[in-house]
């Protein structure tokens, strides 16, 4: 039996690409998840606590910060990553139980799909304090 | 097939019959599995309460000022406990990852309780207004 | 002289109903009485139909696995006075997790077997290299490799593993072990291929860097390291044939 070539031989990994995107998402959601939470939660406290503005989440409020596009980018990008990291860490979970396992193929393509879903329909609600 | 705490990988044994030994690593894979479930359970609830912002501000505005309710407020700070949890075991996975600290990896999962408790309680302070306003 | 309770596990399968836990009180009969001394003074005179498995009783052979008061540990190599104090009192005793049961204590270890023989855990040599082959024994490469070489292929991290518990087609931290030790080994000649057959969805990318199976070895083989350095080598083999392209 012939060594197999160097192609062949990188053919034989899997599972590389999904552990490893685990963790380079979960390492940028420090940051995407990190800013989103201080901003809609606590950046805008001590002015509730002072009565400058009712709530800390309104659709204006929103709105206003939407309306500058580092944020539209953090949204986008945080959508995106925590729906791939999410449902990537679904798909390990379920790898190691039996019944799902036996599908493996077919559960990795419908958790896309359902982020794929996710994400349009996610990206359609945020459009509307975009546009 | 019938449900077996396997699928869970409850062994009885972890629970029952606790040994003297700590058995920290078990303990940080399980609740970052648990939280990382509960956050993907947030996370499609999130994207479907935003979306109420297409059926117009009023709409929205009226679902986030309930949903901002002390009760809410405080439901907020599990969730930010369970974010923190996760994010900071997700790091000391990593460093495992890259081959640092594997030796001392009961000392950072304790470092990783401590830090969520301490940053959970700072925010928890500051949301005290928010929870006990009129 | 004091009697210590041995609560022990016994049935004739895993699924058997009728399983049960029968307690037995042994005389301590040395401090330095093991597990595996108990369960042979029930044998003689108690009860002779109590099953379970030893061979060298001085932890070289890795037969006497058993789970004792919920953790793995070698029956001749846990002190039955020390595991009465952990167990308030009480020294309860149960089959490897994660095998199927035979009878008693005695499992099956096929399935961890097969599992080592997944990652091809024999030495290829270098064709053409006349034996033997040194490897100085203060040589880096050697103290790297040393410790990982102590398995006795006695089970227990596998039973500790909750991942093996979930996937019984994990490979298991004992293989990925042996694999590591011979990827590790410049004497041997498949290091590339082995590491690819590891680096699968039933291989490294199962470890959840639990840490159960490091503590419970009973050579203190850094398991959890091992894996750990597999996964790296297969992180920068990928990064360096993704750049070259
Ligand atoms: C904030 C920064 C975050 C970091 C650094 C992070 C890191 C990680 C890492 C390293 C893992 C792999 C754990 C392992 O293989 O044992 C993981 C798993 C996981 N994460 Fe995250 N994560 C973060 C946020 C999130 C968020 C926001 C969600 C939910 C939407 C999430 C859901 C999950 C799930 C479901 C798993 C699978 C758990 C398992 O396999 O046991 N993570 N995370
Ligand atoms: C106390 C905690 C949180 C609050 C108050 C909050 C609030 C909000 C608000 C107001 C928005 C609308 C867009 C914006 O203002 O930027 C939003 C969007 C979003 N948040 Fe959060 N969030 C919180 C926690 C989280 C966490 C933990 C995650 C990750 C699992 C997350 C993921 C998202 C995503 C993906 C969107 C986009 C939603 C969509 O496309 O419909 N948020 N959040
Ligand atoms: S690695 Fe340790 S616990 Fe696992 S089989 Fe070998 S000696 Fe036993
Ligand atoms: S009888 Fe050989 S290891 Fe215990």
């Amino acid at each position: 039996m012939s060594a197999p070539s160097t192609s062949q031989q990188e053919k034989m990994v899997t599972g590389f690409w999904p552990w490893f995107l685990q963790r380079v998402s979960g390492f940028l959601l420090i940051f995407l998840v990190g800013v989103h939470i201080w901003m809609t939660h606590f950046s805008g406290l001590g002015d509730v606590v002072r009565g400058h503005q009712e709530e800390l989440v309104l659709f204006e409020i929103v709105k206003q910060r939407l309306a500058q596009g580092l944020f539209i980018f953090i949204d986008f990008s945080l959508l995106a990553l925590v729906l791939y990291h999410g449902l990537n860490g679904m798909r390990n979970i379920l790898l190691e139980w039996g019944p799902a396992a036996r599908h493996a193929a077919g559960m990795t393509t419908g958790l896309w799909l359902l982020g794929v879903v996710t994400f349009i329909y996610g990206a359609w609600a945020l459009l509307a304090f975009i546009l | 097939m019938a449900f077996s705490f396997r699928y869970l990988s409850l062994h009885p044994g972890n629970f029952q019959d606790r040994y003297s030994g700590t058995r920290s690593g078990w303990w940080a894979w399980f609740l970052q599995r648990l939280t990382g479930v509960a956050l993907v359970g947030y996370l499609f609830l999130h994207i479907a309460v935003i979306s109420t912002a297409r059926a117009g501000a009023d709409t929205f505005d009226a679902v986030l000022i309930f949903l901002q309710k002390p009760f809410f407020v405080v439901l907020d700070l599990f969730l930010i406990a369970a974010v923190l949890y996760h994010a900071l075991n997700g790091v000391r996975v990593l460093l495992f990852d890259a081959g640092i600290a594997i030796r001392q990896q009961a000392l950072m999962f304790w470092i990783c309780m401590l830090l969520t408790a301490a940053i959970t309680g700072v925010a928890g302070y500051f949301s005290l207004p928010l929870i006990f306003r009129e | 002289m004091d009697t210590i309770t041995l609560s022990v596990r016994r049935g004739s399968s895993e699924q058997d109903p009728a399983a049960y836990w029968q307690d037995f009180d042994v005389p301590l009969v040395e401090e330095t009485m093991s597990v595996l001394d108990a369960l042979t003074w029930v044998q003689r005179n108690v009860d002779p139909s109590l099953a379970f498995r030893r061979a060298c009783r001085v932890g070289m052979c890795g037969t006497c696995g058993t789970v004792i008061n919920g953790r793995e540990g070698l029956a001749c190599g846990t002190r039955l006075g020390a595991a009465a104090g952990n167990g308030g009192g009480k020294v309860r005793v149960q089959p490897l997790r994660h095998l199927p049961v035979i009878r008693d204590l005695v499992t099956d270890p096929g399935l961890f077997f097969d599992h080592l023989r997944g990652v091809d855990p024999s030495l290829t040599p270098v064709p053409g290299v006349l034996e033997p082959v040194v490897l100085s024994a203060d040589s880096r490469e050697r103290q790297t490799i040393s410790p990982h070489r102590e398995c006795i292929y006695c089970g227990l991290c596998y039973s500790a593993c909750s991942v093996a518990g979930l996937d019984s087609h994990f490979l298991g931290p004992a293989a990925l072990n042996r694999a590591f030790a011979l990827v590790s080994d410049s004497r041997d000649a498949s290091g590339k291929q082995r590491l690819q057959t590891v680096a699968s969805e039933k291989g490294l990318w199962r470890c959840h860097t639990i840490f159960e199976c490091t503590a419970v070895c009973p050579k203190g083989i850094p398991i959890t390291r091992a894996i750990q350095g597999l996964k790296r080598k297969v992180v920068v083999d990928k990064l360096k044939s993704l750049f070259r392209l």
